[in-house]
């Protein structure tokens, strides 16, 4: 059946368009040289889907600091830590 | 808009040097340039804080994600040049990628024309891989305008034998190109009695210049 619509003219430029190499090529090619991306990836943080409580407290320094170092260290928010440490205890 | 980007993975080439250099040069023969400093140092934006009356513009801040949209974004200069950081990244790459001509500064040494020759190993795959022509030139920088050392002479005839293309004028050792950096202004600007050699150095940029556009002419006008 003959195409008077143009719809065939479209494809061959989808064709076309699939053969250019874009940026993925050229970072094949910078792996391969060792031209590797040196910035830092963002984690990606899963919001909870789950009831949640907003907790406020007053804690000593003596607590608080070594707390607040031992999420900075292993990149917990506040509740991982809690969490963390409840499991370290066999609380949870 | 021709695409110029400076590339050596090797640090303390003299990427910012040439590329500063270069761009005041163009930007005071009245041409607009804009130049995206793309090493994390920040050299050429710290430049553009100074007090210097150059109409060279400076970008900054840009990471592997914004080179590309950001080179494209400033279409409308006659110029744009990317100073790289001396590293080898994919921001390096992405960079090259999108390079009308790539200048590879190196100095006279073996740790420096070892690393060049990665930026030369990348440039020509790029080239098969994106299956369109990436002008490259070495360019020799630091070398003493009076004396060639035997290490000089044996590079550059490395490079020779193996048919790279070179810029023939060398980017010379100067105090004023230093001095540029220091008083953050133009070569032209610089206070000929505090600072020596300036009307030596600006006769080299402007050689090297000529030769930039030369080297650019073609491929435009094709």
């Amino acid at each position: 059946m003959s195409d008077n619509f143009g719809f065939s003219g479209r494809k061959k430029l989808a064709e076309k368009i699939a053969q250019i190499p874009g940026d993925a090529a050229t970072d094949d090619v910078a792996d391969k040289h060792g031209f590797v991306s040196r910035e830092p990836v963002q984690p990606f943080r899963r919001p909870p889907v789950e009831p949640v409580v907003t907790l406020h407290t007053r804690a000593p320094l003596r607590v608080a600091t070594p707390f607040q170092q031992f999420c900075a260290e292993n990149r917990y928010s506040y509740w991982e830590g809690i969490e963390e440490l409840m499991r370290r205890a066999g609380v949870v | 808009m021709p695409v110029v980007v400076f590339a050596n993975p090797k640090g303390g080439s003299s990427k910012s040097t040439s590329a500063l250099i270069l761009a005041q040069t163009l930007a005071s023969a009245g041409a607009s340039v804009t130049v995206i400093d793309a090493d994390p140092n920040r050299p050429l934006v710290d430049w553009r804080t100074g007090p210097s009356k150059s109409s060279l513009r400076i970008i900054g801040d840009v990471t592997e994600q914004t080179i590309i949209r950001t080179i494209a974004d400033n279409h409308t200069q006659q110029f744009v040049f990317v100073d790289l950081e001396g590293t080898a990244s994919r921001l390096v790459s992405r960079a090259i990628s999108r390079a009308d001509l790539v200048v590879i500064p190196l100095q006279a040494s073996a740790v420096d024309a070892r690393q060049a020759s990665r930026a030369v190993g990348l440039v020509q795959e790029e080239e098969e891989t994106l299956n369109r022509m990436i002008n490259f030139r070495v360019l020799v920088t630091r070398t003493s305008p009076l004396i060639k050392t035997r290490l000089e002479k044996e590079i550059v005839g490395v490079l020779t034998k193996a048919d790279l293309p070179m810029f023939q004028t060398h980017l010379h050792e100067r105090q004023a190109y230093k001095a540029v950096f220091a008083r953050r202004l133009a070569l032209n600007e610089l206070d000929l009695q505090s600072v020596s050699g300036v009307p030596e150095a600006i006769a080299n940029a402007e050689k090297l210049a000529g030769e930039l556009a030369d080297v650019l002419t073609p491929a435009e006008a094709a």
